[in-house]
């Protein structure tokens, strides 16, 4: 059912939760597939998400799907779902999410799988798939998350690892096939989805190196479906302009980045497809911003070529490119959007060349000192500084070389500064997670002591620079550690923090990290053995996921790492990662398409 | 210079004010309609808006001055080709100049229905011509005041109130009004609120702020 008004009035921005949305498709009554698109988040948060988008543009265009979204009410309006035991629904018709076919979480990262089971207690649904009957709907999961499913296997029926487009296609298809044939069908589609490709269903594949599951690729991003009639938020979302996937997948090889492996190979989308797409969006739409995602723009290889066409479409609408994580060393003057001065972002991640070196970013100082230059020049007055602090190998040294990179930015500034204004420089630190599928997936984290000696550094020695210092905490860096390298002893701590009342985790202010505490220490499970060193012989809970990149693989850039040495963009010769075959197949579609 | 009269329902009746107005520019782009932007380095669309109702209230008198060369016909009519649901241009009156709507319009009739409220009519009715002293919690503090010549008149049929009140610098919410025949008549009982109306409360009495602009500010 739809939020009754008495309740939308007393809770805060009702507007996440009433629907009507522009753009929004019409739910089509009788479909043979219904999908619910969920979003463990708050609204402006899940309306910002990309892959949803794309995915649920998808099955509502196919004649046999009604998707609907449904994300996760703010404590508020939890509340009161509760008080009057109105089941958790989806926002387009008010339909109950127990009442879909399927429901999809997007796991985006590891702090929202608490909201996950918030949310099926909000449905009336049983969290632990085990205790579902077949009245109920197929929990899936897809999302970054899924590369390591062991902890979410206990409540998920269905992963769907890799790139959704095909992968959810095909699921769709064998879901309405299975229930047209009627019967028990609901685990005759469990059986069979666990032979599809990029599905790792718990019930069926055990897991093993005989049950490998490989990550689902697509090929051909350029003939993708990519949709056109975003829906518009009600309120403004956290990113709330018109996007265009330039392209998947990243071959520069930043040791820490789990990004830069799980979407290999790069896909690339062609200038002409983009600027038709960037047209029918913001015609259809009225954005007045439009942005470009990927893992690292400065690297798409036509940009001069696609920025000239989007500055038509700019023209031609009166809006703003933004043009955003560009790194240090591929920034130019020209990509700067002169009616805009805003912020520089850079993210060197270490303080020193040695440590550069070894976590593989290839950015070196003078690349630094060039774009600042260019930067001030053209008339910016406020850099964003990103790095991370307990990166493998780090010492006080690696610390001290944050505090002289912002120390020369200062200087740069007073050398070559055009804009009158005062230097605005902010520092930010994140806690260093080693995260499964790179080649640091074994390595310790950083200890609270040592996190809060070296944040303590920073405070002191960035104050006396001048430069605002923000950094991220060490408790939830911890238990986001402690959930990306879990095991299924972990499903038991997180179902036990949820009933203590754990969830929206990534938002500070619902953060309850003694509760978290709590449910390690009732389920006897130790948080320190999640964040320690694992050995090279060690068997790892996320082994029989094939991403595409082989172990060897990551085996030898952890030795390179600790050699100090780098290792070039494969771009520039293949180095043999393990995923020969899909990269054949993307050059293929790529001649396919140029041929056309 | 085009005024633009549009009605606000549905779920757009909670989108806030500030989302609203974002809205508008989007509608406004899509629709490809003809406007004027401001100068420097970060134009935005010039468009004016008259004090809205509160988050949650329906209405069908919000008012919007937009500065485009467009015919009034053809803006409401590619406006609401491509509106979101619940927002919709009902008229638009070519101007002179800005009338800003937020000082002339003074008086809003409003219909509240409250649900079972016909058998107390005459009690809701007696409201009138007798000192009312409302009370509400603004900004966390308990207001106590006193709005008895801010009630201009008071109709009713079936469930439903209609109520003119006093808007703009003595202003008084229909909520609010709405929230005092609740408690001193009626009891707890659903309430569904529309604004329907604004008027200009002059020498002549009320005059339609439609009428009144057309009058005055003839573009
Ligand atoms: S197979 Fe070669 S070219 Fe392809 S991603 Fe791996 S290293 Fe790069």
């Amino acid at each position: 059912m739809k939020i009754p008004d008495n309740i939308l009035l007393k809770v805060a921005k009702p507007s996440r939760y009433t629907g009507g949305e522009y753009n929004t498709p019409v739910i089509k009554e009788n479909p043979a597939l219904r999908f619910a698109m969920c979003m463990p988040d708050v609204y402006e948060v899940a309306m910002s998400n990309l892959g949803i988008r794309i995915l649920y543009g998808m099955l509502n265009e196919r004649a046999d799907t009604a998707a609907e979204r449904c994300f996760a009410p703010w404590p508020d309006l939890g509340e009161e779902l509760k008080a009057n035991a109105i089941p958790l629904a989806s926002l387009e018709t008010g339909r109950a999410l127990k009442d879909f076919d399927i429901a999809g979480f997007s796991l985006q990262y590891e702090m929202s799988y608490a909201t996950v089971l918030y949310m099926l207690d909000l449905a009336g649904i049983p969290r632990e798939r085990e205790r579902r009957g077949g009245g109920l709907p197929i929990i899936i999961a897809g999302g970054p998350c899924t590369v390591n499913p062991a902890v979410m296997s206990a409540f998920v029926d269905v992963f769907s690892i890799g790139d959704g487009e095909d992968s959810l296609t095909a699921l769709a298809d064998l879901f309405i096939e299975c229930k047209a044939a009627g019967g028990d069908y609901k685990d005759a589609f469990l059986r069979r989805a666990s032979g599809l490709p990029g599905m790792y269903v718990p019930k069926y594949n055990y897991g093993g190196k005989d049950h490998a599951v490989r990550r689902a690729v697509i090929t051909d991003l350029e003939r993708a479906y990519y949709p056109v009639k975003f829906l518009l938020p009600q309120i403004e979302a956290v990113h709330d302009r018109a996007v265009l996937e330039i392209f998947r997948g990243c071959t520069r090889g930043c040791r820490f980045c789990q990004a830069g492996f799980i979407y290999r190979p790069v896909r690339e989308r062609t200038p002409g497809r983009l600027v038709s797409l960037a047209d029918g969006i913001v015609g259809g739409c009225g954005y007045e911003e439009l942005s470009l995602s990927s893992l690292s723009t400065g690297d798409y290889p036509r940009l001069s070529e696609l920025i000239k066409g989007l500055k038509d479409v700019k023209d031609k609408y009166r809006i703003n490119l933004s043009l955003p994580s560009l790194r240090a060393d591929s920034f130019e003057a020209e990509f700067t959007d002169s009616s805009r001065k805003s912020s520089l972002t850079f993210a060197p991640e270490a303080g020193t060349q040695r440590l550069r070196d070894v976590i593989n970013k290839n950015i070196t100082e003078e690349d630094i000192e060039r774009s600042m230059t260019a930067a001030f020049e053209s008339g910016y007055s406020s850099v964003k500084l990103y790095f991370m602090i307990g990166l493998p190998t780090e010492t006080m040294e690696d610390i001290e070389g944050i505090v002289d990179i912002a120390y020369k930015i200062k200087k740069l500034y007073r050398a070559h500064s055009t804009s009158g204004k005062a230097l605005r420089l902010h520092v930010s630190t994140s806690v260093f997670i080693p995260k499964p599928f790179t080649p640091f997936q074994r390595e310790a984290q950083l200890s609270e002591r040592e996190t809060y000696e070296r944040q303590n550094v920073l405070k002191d020695r960035l104050r006396r620079v001048g430069a605002d210092y923000a950094y991220h905490d060490y408790t939830t860096s911890a238990l986001e550690c402690a959930f990306s390298r879990g095991d299924g002893r972990l499903s038991a701590v997180l179902s036990k923090a949820a009933d203590y009342g754990c969830r929206f985790d990534g938002w500070t202010e619902e953060f309850k990290y003694g509760e978290w505490l709590r449910a390690f220490a009732d389920c006897g499970v130790d948080l320190a053995d999640y964040t320690r060193e694992r050995g090279v012989k060690e068997p790892l809970p996320w082994d029989f996921v094939d991403i595409g990149v082989t172990g060897e693989y990551f085996g030898r850039e952890r030795e390179r790492a600790f050699a100090r040495e780098t290792t070039d963009d494969c771009r520039n010769g293949c180095l043999g990662c393990g995923l020969e075959k899909e990269c054949g197949r993307v050059s293929e579609a790529k001649n396919a398409v140029s041929a056309l | 210079m085009l005024l633009v009269r549009y009605e606000r329902k549905a779920a757009a009746a909670y989108v806030p004010h500030l989302d609203v107005l974002r809205a508008f520019t989007r509608i406004i782009r899509r629709a490809g309609l003809p406007i004027r932007y401001s100068e420097g380095y970060n134009p935005h669309m010039r468009l004016y808006f008259a004090s809205p109702v509160p988050v949650g209230m329906k209405s069908e008198c919000e008012y919007c001055v937009a500065e485009s060369d467009c015919g009034a016909d053809e803006f409401t009519a590619r406006f609401n080709a491509v509106s979101m649901p619940g927002i919709r241009a009902l008229a638009a009156i070519p101007v002179s100049a800005d009338p800003n709507v937020a000082f002339i319009g003074d008086a809003c009739e409003y219909e509240m229905t409250l649900a079972g409220a016909e058998k107390f009519k005459t009690d809701i009715l007696s409201i009138v011509g007798k000192p009312v002293i409302i009370t509400y919690t603004a900004k966390g503090r308990d207001v106590t005041e006193d709005v008895t010549d801010r009630i201009i008149n008071l109709k009713m049929t079936g469930d439903t109130v209609t109520a003119i009140l006093s808007a703009g610098l003595k202003n008084l919410r229909a909520d609010r009004f709405a929230a005092h025949i609740i408690k001193t008549v009626t009891g707890e009982c659903a309430v569904d609120i529309l604004r329907k109306n604004l008027y200009n409360n002059g020498r002549d009495g009320l005059t339609l702020i439609d009428e009144y602009v057309k009058s005055r500010f003839p573009g």
